[in-house]
């Protein structure tokens, strides 16, 4: 069946792909790496990330094909596409699983103290199979749903912990850790930017292109300001020591909120944008995976794929990142390089495809 | 003429019985004996012989179903004019009789010809009466329906302060009268089914033609001719036959009594379902908007109707969640009470057997046991179950120690909210969710309740109406959609038709806002 | 254990009743080839069998990369 999508489920799909894991990591990463600059460093990716964006919006134009794979095949012929697919299957199963892992590990930690992760893990993966099953349309649509609630929560969050800022804390602007706040852009992008050539899969599904281009860059963009506000925040009110301390600063950040001495620790607004993004992030890389399991073993209905893959990453989630600390050394070496190493050959691969197959046709 | 003998009879009986259609024979007494012998003799069948003319007298005779007929037009309409006129008048009705009884004697404007056996029982229990005469294979219907019937009376499902309060009744041809008074429009056209092999029920479709969107008459025309059943007695059987998706608590079809509600539909671009026998109306397609608001809202002023809609919204929330938000705050995230409270909540729930899941579910079942008693009970004994239900669920059950008094604070609540919507069916399907809400908020706390609120939301998104999404104008966002949603914009502001619904002369007003008069 | 081993065998039973009819030929061959990797696989993560881990591969092919990358990365991290 063919689903087309508009131009703005497109730009609230991206923006809560951006957000993802994401909106909670980010902080302390970044901070760990440009201290008291540490949303400068953030600004910088947000920069180079919508640059990523435009790169990969050349890639798909021409062809009338939905089906992202197929138009792949076309342009670099079967062998090529099947390694590329290969290499964006074995690092967008990465991001899943890491990412149901990360959700279920942070609700036992933070919300429900007692309860096993395996447990969490199920019911996540339990939410991406329905969404999958009932396909691209209604993800997009319900990601429009829950897009509003999300960005009140944010401005919510924002607004409500400026009374425990204090700017001495991100002062002095840019006159220390240079250098390390330049090197932070690099596993900053690798969490957020590279991670949306999993976009490139929904992207020939919105029915107008040109729109669609506009979408990713205003999805991506939003979501990049969002991530700078939040680091922002975080450094302000924690400071640069508490921000790297804690594993979940913006959770952290979300219990210093306090309203008229009554609403106190309302925390689970935090919890909510992570659960919301994590969800829509967790459904379209386990659509992507779907998707291109179906192309690769030429299945007629994807949907027959989606349990076997439901099971396989919630036995790769339970078993394979022992514990946060772990997480935070992969998200800085070994994920790090994969995330580079799928993000540019693809992108490179199919430019490189474009401009010989323009070329001969000059020639010709 | 030849006679069929008994064995002949027999045979056309129950070849009309196995659905194959028969002619009418030529002679009276055997038509009579036919007729008869199918009805099984059943004493509400009047069957009458007469003689039409005095010059050349044709041997004839009439039959009704008592009870189905206008007695009065029967009497002086037809009767009257066929036994007594006919013998007064010059003219010999042998040749030509059918024409001359139509244009001369019969004054009564519905009449057909009819010519098999099937479709003179059809009409004949529909209400008509049926004349046949000697040596003639054709027989007359005349339109003579009436009988005893509900006259229009006042809403009583969906009430309003502001708005007329006459309901659909019964009857079908009432019904569409009722929309027929509110849209003069040569546009709104009917088109009628009959469905139910043994009920034979009408059904007839109304749209407005020029806004309505084609295909979805021809996609309703197409669910409707689908249906094979053996008796539809209410419009639930045809909703459930013809709605996209069975197995989902949410209603996909919008049923009501109130005929400004469905004259408010077609305008937009809807088509409506009326069903004989009952008068409750369906229309599609149905969004889940539907379900919040109230034909009142349009005749209220803008502000109000703004407002009101919101707090129903906000009834959704409260009706579906706040059982399981008390359970999942008191059994897993006690830190995000303000301690005040925490303190008070600790202090009732102090001697309290059960767990809140266990309590909530206990006090949630109790009502709507009560709720359910209370639909059944005759208006007569039902204050005494509210006395009942007020003493069981509020002070004793507190008092006994049973439950805390939070706890009947929220299913009050609860109830309150549940008893907010404009539609009942919504209320229901509130009802079926609330306790998979619990459930999930007892084993999963607030992880439980966004999971569910996830899943919910993916389940609605799914579901279409017609081929419209449920939640559109929401998802897939549509910006001129949304000054009927949230809001209830000034009727000079709603100048087009939903966007989704109707694609046609989408341009519904053209009025300025209304400005006083300068002063000098 | 036993119990969320009987847990797996009861889900692997529903589903696969519920999947059977709803894919036909080569879907269905698909279906069930991966359905009884993952359920083995599954089942290996329950019981706590030592099986490869994919994290540990991708880490073991790209670990010429990560050693130097970490080590220039340490030196601007707090």
């Amino acid at each position: 069946m063919e689903q087309k999508i508009s131009s703005i489920q497109f730009t609230v799909l991206v923006f809560m792909n951006t957000l993802g894991t994401a909106i909670i990591f980010i902080p302390t990463i970044a901070t760990r790496y440009g201290r008291e600059n540490g949303w400068i460093t953030v600004i910088f990716a947000t920069l180079l990330g919508m640059v990523f964006i435009l790169w990969l919006t050349t890639l798909i134009g021409q062809e009338d094909d939905t089906n992202f794979f197929k138009i792949m095949d076309n342009r670099v012929g079967k062998l090529i596409s099947y390694c590329l697919i290969l290499l964006m299957v074995s690092f967008i199963f990465f991001t899943t699983f890491a990412n149901i892992w990360s959700i279920a590990q942070f609700v036992s930690l933070q919300i429900l103290m007692g309860t096993p992760p395996q447990v969490l893990a199920l019911i996540s993966t339990f939410t991406g199979l329905i969404a999958v099953r009932y396909g691209l349309e209604v993800i997009v649509r319900s990601a429009e749903i829950f897009f509003p609630f999300t960005m009140l929560s944010l401005t919510l969050l924002a607004l409500l912990v400026w009374p425990e800022a204090q700017l001495i804390r991100v002062q002095p602007v840019m006159q220390l850790n240079q250098a390390a706040t330049f090197v932070g852009v690099l596993p900053v992008i690798a969490l957020t930017y590279m991670e949306l050539i999993v976009m490139l899969v929904v992207l020939p599904h919105v029915n107008d292109l040109r729109q669609a281009k506009k979408a990713f860059l205003i999805g991506g963009g939003l979501a990049g300001f969002c991530i700078i506000i939040v680091t922002f925040a975080a450094i302000a009110v924690l400071g640069v020591d508490g921000t790297v301390r804690h594993a979940y600063s913006i959770y952290v950040l979300g219990q210093n909120i306090q309203i008229a001495e009554f609403f106190e620790r309302i925390e689970v607004l935090v919890a909510f944008i992570w659960f919301i993004t994590i969800f829509f992030k967790v459904s379209t890389c386990f659509y992507f995976l779907s998707i291109a399991l179906q192309h690769m073993l030429k299945v007629k209905n994807y949907h027959s794929l989606t349990v076997p893959l439901g099971m396989i990453l919630l036995a790769t989630a339970m078993t394979n990142l022992p514990n946060i600390f772990y997480d935070f050394e992969m998200m800085n070496s070994t994920y790090l390089i994969l995330s580079y190493i799928t993000g540019l050959t693809v992108a490179t691969v199919l430019s490189l495809a474009m401009l010989i197959r323009k070329y001969k046709e000059k020639v010709k | 003429m030849r006679r069929r003998t008994k064995k002949q009879k027999q045979a056309i009986i129950e070849n009309i019985s196995a659905d194959h259609d028969v002619a009418l024979s030529s002679d009276l007494d055997e038509n009579i004996d036919i007729i008869k012998e199918m009805l099984g003799h059943s004493s509400d069948l009047i069957t009458r012989k007469f003689v039409i003319g005095a010059r050349e007298p044709i041997q004839s005779a009439i039959f009704y179903i008592n009870g189905l007929i206008n007695e009065a037009s029967v009497q002086h309409d037809l009767l009257h004019e066929l036994v007594v006129e006919s013998r007064e008048a010059e003219q010999t009705y042998k040749a030509n009789c059918f024409d001359t009884i139509k244009k001369h004697l019969v004054s009564i404007g519905n009449v057909n010809e009819l010519h098999t056996i099937a479709e003179l029982f059809h009409v004949l229990l529909s209400g008509d009466s049926i004349i046949i005469l000697d040596g003639q294979r054709v027989a007359l219907a005349i339109g003579t329906r009436g009988g005893e019937g509900r006259g229009v009376e006042t809403v009583t499902s969906q009430e309003v302060v502001r708005g007329p309060k006459e309901a659909f009744t019964e009857r079908i041809s009432t019904n569409i009268a009722l929309i027929r008074r509110r849209i003069k429009d040569p546009n709104l056209w009917m088109k009628s089914y009959c469905i139910g092999e043994k009920t034979q029920t009408d059904v007839t479709i109304g749209y407005l033609n020029g806004v309505v969107n084609d295909k979805l008459v021809e996609e309703l025309d197409r669910r409707l001719k689908r249906i094979k059943i053996d008796a539809i007695l209410e419009s639930g059987y045809i909703e459930e036959l013809i709605q996209d998706k069975t197995y989902t608590p949410f209603p996909t079809v919008y049923n009501t009594e109130r005929p400004d509600a469905i004259a408010g539909g077609l305008l937009e671009g809807k088509i409506a379902i009326f069903v004989d026998g009952t008068p409750f109306v369906l229309l599609i397609p149905c969004l889940f908007e539907h379900f919040l608001q109230s034909s009142e809202d349009y005749y209220q002023r803008t502000d109000i109707a703004t407002l009101l809609r919101l707090l129903r919204m906000l009834a959704f929330l409260l009706a579906l969640l706040t059982p399981s938000l008390y359970i999942a705050l008191t059994n897993f995230h006690q830190e995000m009470i303000p301690t005040t409270l925490l303190i008070s909540l600790a202090a009732q729930r102090e001697g309290i057997p059960f767990p809140a899941f266990i309590e909530a579910l206990l006090m949630e079942l109790t009502f709507e046991l009560l709720r359910e008693a209370g639909i059944r009970l005759p208006s007569a004994v039902g204050s005494a179950i509210s006395i009942v239900g007020a003493l069981v669920l509020g002070q004793a059950a507190v008092e006994a120690g049973i439950v805390s008094a939070m706890m009947v604070i929220v299913v009050s609540l609860t109830a309150i909210s549940s008893f907010v919507f404009p539609a009942y069916n919504l209320a229901i399907t509130v009802r079926i969710l609330r306790f998979g809400f619990m459930m999930l908020a007892a084993s999963l706390g607030l992880y439980g309740i966004f999971t569910g609120i996830i899943i919910l939301v993916l389940h609605m998104t799914s579901l279409r109406s017609f081929g419209i999404p449920y939640l559109s104008p929401l998802a897939p966002f549509n910006l001129t959609g949304q000054k009927d949603i949230f809001i209830r914009a000034p009727l000079w502001k709603e100048m087009t038709r939903p966007h989704l619904i109707s694609q046609k002369n989408i341009v519904r007003s053209d009025s300025k806002p209304p400005k006083p008069p300068k002063e000098d | 254990m036993l119990f969320h081993v009987l847990l797996l065998i009861t889900f692997i039973i529903v589903i696969l009743i519920y999947e059977w009819k709803h894919y036909q030929g080569r879907d269905r061959y698909v279906f069930v080839m991966l359905f009884a990797l993952a359920s083995i696989y599954l089942l290996a993560a329950i019981v706590d069998w030592r099986i490869p881990e994919y994290v540990q591969g991708v880490d073991f092919l790209l670990s010429p990369l990560k050693k130097p990358l970490q080590a220039w990365l340490d030196q601007f991290q707090i």
